[in-house]
């Protein structure tokens, strides 16, 4: 990537930034990106949370995890708890250096609630890169099926998608507390601070913390496939985002 | 008074191209070959609402306002169009850190472009976020994101203590700061698909 740091003194030679002024920031939300902004609050399916990349099942292979639809429920319908048929989901690769995506690994939904299927497209070059007139690659899915039920091979491209537990894990509520300009429009979260007031203001975190997120669902989409496929002709530097596109 | 300058290999990423891309809007363009249908039945572009890399930049550094900005951008653009405002959370008077720029400089290359950064020449027992950096106490790693990985706190450590011991003074105070005191509970399978079974 770009900026890769070196010890601190080489990387200010560099020199990523030169000292900004003052920014105005007032607030902070400490968490993912759960609820990150008042139109994915109202649009929930729209909501990407979280993205995580490891190691998979055997040598060679990695696993990519995107979260979507924060704080869905245990009870929550099967039309709640299945992805919005509209969207573009993609995994992006930069696999050179330019924080360009070179390999891209889109998928997509059809139908809704338990019947919903999943067609996965990837990993391919992309139609389009950057972020706006994405295109879904004019290919057969590599892998297509029912969601809620592993797809594919464990040697090749596997995939599942579907309602899971929400790995991620935050005391948010004194997180809003702390720096409250963050917070959801709606929602409990939403309400004026109820916690004790600060004893060193204007920053703290309760002892223990409260995980907000414990008992929540998200909707994951979790690929796993030969790193070989991302790479740029061999092992090295990837750089990984998600994206939700409409 | 904001002074930002960028590394020269990211200047052809301008603001021109950013907004460019920016200014964009949904229309209907034909990626239909005729082939048959392998692709999508219907023609159709996308343009993108969310995004995420790291688990730390749109959230922690950006106000909401700009999370928009974030979302519909790609990383290339990251410096020139979040990178003074990701900054000024750090460093500068008013600042939420107050943080050296030294320490800031350090903190923005290891979090822009907002990427997940995996080495997969690296051992994957060091998978884990930023464990990639070449700065004690991390590793030069796999790098990545686990799902147990306790993001919160490292984000914390990294905007208000002093993990790579380069800004002492300016972490100074703040302590209490660098956990939410919330551990993973997440029941995280062993194998594929990993995340665990829903509630």
């Amino acid at each position: 990537m770009s900026f890769t740091p070196t010890p601190p003194r080489r990387t200010l030679a560099v020199g990523l930034f030169v000292l900004a002024g003052a920014a105005g920031a007032a607030g902070i939300a400490i968490g993912s990106d759960h609820q990150d902004t008042p139109e994915v609050e109202l649009n929930p399916k729209m909501d990407m949370t979280d993205v995580y990349a490891f190691p998979g099942s055997s040598a060679g292979r990695i696993a990519l995890v995107m979260n979507s639809r924060a704080f869905l429920t245990p009870g929550a319908t099967a039309a709640d708890a299945s992805f919005d048929p509209d969207l573009l989901y993609q995994f992006k690769i930069d696999n050179d250096g330019d924080a360009v995506e070179d390999r891209v690994i889109q998928v997509t939904f059809s139908g809704s609630g338990a019947d919903q299927q999943v067609a996965v497209r990837g990993p391919v070059d992309p139609p389009v890169q950057g972020a706006m007139m994405n295109q879904v690659a004019d290919v057969s899915p590599d892998v297509s099926g029912a969601i809620n039920s592993p797809l594919g091979t464990s040697t090749d491209l596997q995939v599942f998608t579907g309602p899971r537990d929400d790995p991620f894990f935050i005391d948010l509520e004194a997180a809003f507390c702390i720096l409250p300009d963050r917070k959801p429009v709606g929602g409990a979260l939403s309400a004026p601070c109820a916690l004790p007031a600060n004893p060193t203001a204007p920053f703290y975190f309760r002892t223990p913390g409260v995980n907000y997120v414990q008992g929540f669902n998200v909707l994951s989409i979790v690929v796993e496939l030969p790193s070989a496929l991302l790479e740029n002709g061999a092992p090295g530097k990837l750089g990984i985002w998600g994206t939700i596109s409409r | 008074m904001h002074r930002t300058t960028f590394a020269p290999a990211l200047r052809r990423w301008t603001l021109g191209a950013a907004l460019a891309a920016a200014s964009l809007t949904v229309a209907a363009c034909s990626d239909d070959d005729g082939d048959g249908g392998n692709g999508p039945s219907e023609p159709r572009s996308f343009n993108q609402i969310q995004r995420l890399g790291n688990p730390l930049i749109s959230e922690v550094l950006l106000a909401k306002r700009s999370h928009p900005t974030h979302g519909s951008t790609g990383p290339a653009d990251d410096v020139a169009l979040i990178g003074a405002e990701a900054l000024g959370f750090i460093t500068g008077p008013g600042s939420v850190a107050g943080r050296s720029g030294d320490y800031a400089n350090t903190l923005g290359g290891a979090l822009l472009p907002d990427m997940l950064i995996v080495q997969t020449d690296k051992d994957p027992g060091t998978a884990g976020w930023l464990t990639w950096l070449p700065l004690a106490p991390f590793a030069n790693g796999y790098g990545g994101r686990k799902l147990e990985d306790d993001v919160v706190d490292l984000a914390l450590l990294a905007v208000f203590g002093d993990p790579f011991g380069a800004d002492p003074d300016g972490a100074a105070g703040k302590e209490a700061l660098t956990t939410d005191n919330v551990a993973s509970d997440s029941p995280v399978l062993s194998a594929f698909p990993w995340v665990g079974e829903p509630n």
